[in-house]
């Protein structure tokens, strides 16, 4: 692939991207969200069209329009999310629509053969006359990649396919990718576990923002410089941390200790005190975003104690959490967060109806009241606050949400990747606001995959990698350059900086 | 004790079976008469062709909603051509039920309309213009072709009636298909995920297509076989039916969310609503109407054994088998 460009509305996901890939190699591609990583695999397998550059496969220009070009050609994609049939047996996903027939019809015997075949090539203990949904996603996914070699696949992409698996499971699929190597198949690997990447790749790329930042062999890239490419800004950025917070006399309002959640959480530990800002570090897949799930109850079966205000608490569900004073705004603003035909006020006191409303009424004036306040004071911009949520800007959007939330009065608000999506401007406004939520003694834990913003922010900085603690810096000891240090170096967490 | 459990969960509907058969001898000294169990297979019969039909199409993960007042509609116009000939009496309404189905897969498939709205709104449409054609009066043949009784009245070697023949018929050829064809394997794939089968090559619409039209050929065949057994069109024949198809269906371990259904246990719900029918006949000391709450609950017992059996699963995800390297 050369020069891959791709515009979306308003953004340029691709810029002069460049990638190629020899038979019987493992090419891993790294970066970051909204790298273009999953942009330029899905423009690969047919899913969107480019729109410059040229794609060339065994020396000739191709052009895909559709998904099923790629796949006659040979490219293979095994997703995150499974794209086979559940109640099929493992056999008959191996030849869905490539069944050996008699004259009677489909020759069940010779199809179970085949695939049985197949699979015991591939050393796996599964057996194809199995239902599909009897075995794990590990199994599922072998199957997966099965049925690729079956189809005289060359490439096979691999999409963050170690995520959901454990360890073990993890040294079977590189078993298999290892036969895959030896029958000359190329393998494109996406992965955010470093050490995977490092004992896999035999190249690796590196995007960050859209741009190619070069293609490595894994021994001449510490993986200090990898992290470096991946999220460091050569840049530094004006406004380091202004803010004077001591925390030296202040209660805590949230401990977690010890917090399993499997698989991307594994014996976790993270506090706040009250008005802090904490920040939870580490590249994606290293279990940030479900630390924070764990503890809005998004999570029924995880592990560890949480404490809120000294008091040790059950969190099942989020209307636990929001019973303990704590609020959550979603990375997903569209899946998750907003009602886009709903108006502004209506957004913004849905989740605080018992304050504005009597025997279950809703009491409008109230209800005006609470959304006036909020529009003001985090000076949402629109004409009337009747304006359908859906109208208004990515910026205005996440404020509405942040408005909603504090509008429950919460102790704690957890903000996932609050400036995604947002152009510059907003995206300061956003962070004054957070800023100034603490400075009236809320606590904030904050995550985001962008180490400046980290950097600007918080009072206290937990190094996640994998689901581990990696280290805790304070805030004299925040820099980008520590954070990426302690990303790839472990420094077991101190008992003393935790309390 | 696995291998047992094992069976129970793959036979349950047939131990159902057994059960109701034990429970009609009871009930009914002369349930055991050959007279009357011919009379419980061609009863079934009627719901059972179509049942064959709206399996494939739940398999697919939509629904058909108009295969009750289909009943009505291809009787009438059975019974009103049966004045002139045989073949326009069992022709035109096939032809009919086929237009259905092929109107009814073009809502889904093409305007994107959810099937129980595409096929409800079918099933209104139907019933509206049998009441118009028929100026909501029970229609009876001046003079129909004589042949034309033979098949709702037909019987084969003493006791073998003609609509139960066309059900086994229709239920071997639809077990052929599923299994053992493409086109069936292909329904399995698009209900269990869409998404999937359309990446791995299935012409998912060109699969709904087909249940759809088959579907509505089945209902055409049942009504025309009601009016040629009764010798009269009631406009509202067959209204209503549409759910105790779907009810046979789940009895038989159909999961209405798609992906996982077969003839055979489809046939045992027909059969088990049957029985239930014919119990219900042959007693005196319950009110008939409590045929409705004892299906009722019969589905709810099976949906949640399902439920159940899948939520077993999910719970106990370490307990999947794991693949590893030999």
């Amino acid at each position: 692939m050369k020069s891959i460009d791709k515009i979306f509305p308003g953004v340029k996901a691709l810029k002069g991207v460049n990638f190629n890939l020899k038979s019987g190699e493992v090419h891993t591609l790294m970066g970051e969200n909204g790298a273009g990583k999953s942009t330029l695999i899905k423009i690969l397998t047919g899913v969107y069209e480019k729109d410059g550059g040229q794609i060339i496969f065994d020396g000739r220009e191709v052009h895909f329009t559709n998904t099923l070009d790629p796949q006659k050609l040979g490219i293979s994609t095994v997703y995150q999310e499974l794209n086979m049939i559940p109640y099929l047996t493992v056999g008959e996903n191996i030849y869905l629509g490539r069944y050996p027939k008699t004259r009677k019809g489909i020759d069940w015997k010779t199809l179970h053969e085949n695939a049985q075949r197949e699979l015991d090539d591939m050393g796996l203990s599964i057996s194809s006359r199995e239902r599909l949904n009897h075995y794990g996603t590990a199994a599922q996914q072998m199957v997966s990649i099965v049925r690729a070699i079956s189809l005289h696949c060359r490439i096979v992409v691999l999409d963050e396919p170690t995520s959901s698996l454990d360890t073990k499971e993890v040294e079977t699929l590189f078993g298999i990718i290892a036969k895959l190597k030896a029958k000359k198949i190329g393998i494109i690997f996406i992965s955010h576990r470093l050490d995977e990447v490092y004992a896999i790749s035999d190249r690796i790329t590196v995007l960050k923002d859209g741009s190619y930042e070069g293609t490595y062999k894994p021994a001449e890239l510490t993986q200090y410089e990898l992290v470096r490419k991946m999220v460091g800004k050569e840049i530094i950025q004006e406004g380091i941390n202004t803010r004077n917070y001591d925390g030296s006399n202040k209660e805590y309002v949230v401990e977690m200790e010890d917090i399993f959640y499997y698989p991307k959480v594994n014996g976790v530990s993270v506090a706040v005190k009250e008005g802090e800002i904490v920040g939870l570090a580490g590249l994606l897949g290293s279990g940030r975003t479900e630390v924070a799930q764990v503890l809005f109850g998004y999570a029924g079966n995880a592990s560890g104690t949480i404490k809120v205000k000294g008091n040790k608490v059950k969190i099942k569900a989020p209307t636990d959490a929001l019973k303990n004073g704590l609020a959550f705004v979603t990375e997903n603003r569209r899946e998750e967060g907003v009602i886009p035909n709903m108006t502004i006020r209506e957004n913004i006191s849905i989740s605080g109806m018992p304050q504005i409303s009597r025997w279950g009424f809703i009491q409008r004036k109230k209800q005006v009241a609470l959304a006036e306040k909020y529009i003001q004071r985090l000076e949402i911009k629109t004409p009337t606050m009747e304006q359908k949520l859906k109208n208004l800007s990515g910026g205005n959007q996440q404020k509405v949400l942040l408005a909603r939330w504090l509008a429950t009065e919460p102790d704690l608000i957890i903000l996932d990747e609050p400036t995604r999506g947002i152009d510059v401007g907003a995206k300061k406004e956003v962070e004054e606001l957070i800023k100034e939520i603490a400075g009236q003694g809320i606590g904030v834990l904050l995550i985001s995959s962008e180490i400046t913003e980290l950097v600007r922010n918080c009072d206290r900085i937990f190094v996640l990698r994998e689901g581990k603690n990696q280290g805790v810096l304070l805030k004299e000891d925040i820099s980008e350059e520590r954070i990426m240090k302690q990303i790839v170096e472990h420094d077991p967490v101190s008992r003393e900086v935790l309390t | 004790m696995k291998g047992i459990g094992k069976h129970i969960k793959n036979n349950g509907t047939v131990l159902g079976l057994f059960f109701m058969m034990l429970l009609a001898v009871i009930i009914n000294r002369n349930f055991l008469t050959i007279e009357n169990l011919t009379n419980v297979l061609r009863q079934a019969s009627m719901n059972g062709m179509i049942a064959i039909g709206m399996t494939m199409v739940i398999i697919c993960g939509s629904i058909d909603l108009s295969v009750g007042t289909m009943i009505g509609f291809s009787g009438f116009l059975a019974l009103y051509l049966s004045n002139f000939s045989l073949i326009l009496a069992i022709g035109v309404p096939l032809l009919f039920g086929l237009l259905v189905g092929l109107i009814n897969a073009f809502l889904i498939n093409k305007c994107k309309v959810a099937p129980f709205i595409a096929t409800l709104s079918m099933m209104m449409a139907v019933k509206g213009v049998t009441l118009i054609l028929t100026k909501e009066n029970t229609y009876f043949a001046e003079h129909p072709v004589e042949s034309f009784s033979y098949v709702g009245r037909g019987i084969l070697l003493n006791y073998i009636t003609v609509p139960s023949v066309l059900f086994v018929g229709v239920s071997l050829l639809g077990a052929v298909l599923l299994n053992r064809t493409a086109a069936g394997r292909s329904m399995y794939a698009v209900g269990g995920n869409e998404e999937a089968a359309r990446m791995m090559g299935v012409n998912v619409e060109k699969t709904r297509l087909v249940a759809h039209v088959l579907t509505g050929l089945m209902a055409a065949l049942s009504g025309i076989t009601l009016v040629s057994r009764v010798g009269a069109a009631y406009p509202l024949a067959g209204e209503g039916k549409e759910l105790d198809v779907i009810a046979a269906c789940v009895i038989g371990g159909t999961a209405l969310t798609g992906g996982k259904g077969k003839v055979s246990g489809t046939f045992i719900g027909v059969l088990i609503i049957g029985l239930l029918t014919n119990i219900f006949n042959m007693q005196t000391f319950l009110n008939s109407f409590w045929e409705k709450v004892i299906t009722g609950t019969l589905v709810l017992v099976v949906v949640l054994i399902q439920s159940i059996q899948e939520n077993h699963i999910k719970i106990y995800k370490g307990s999947k088998k794991t693949a590893s390297v030999k």
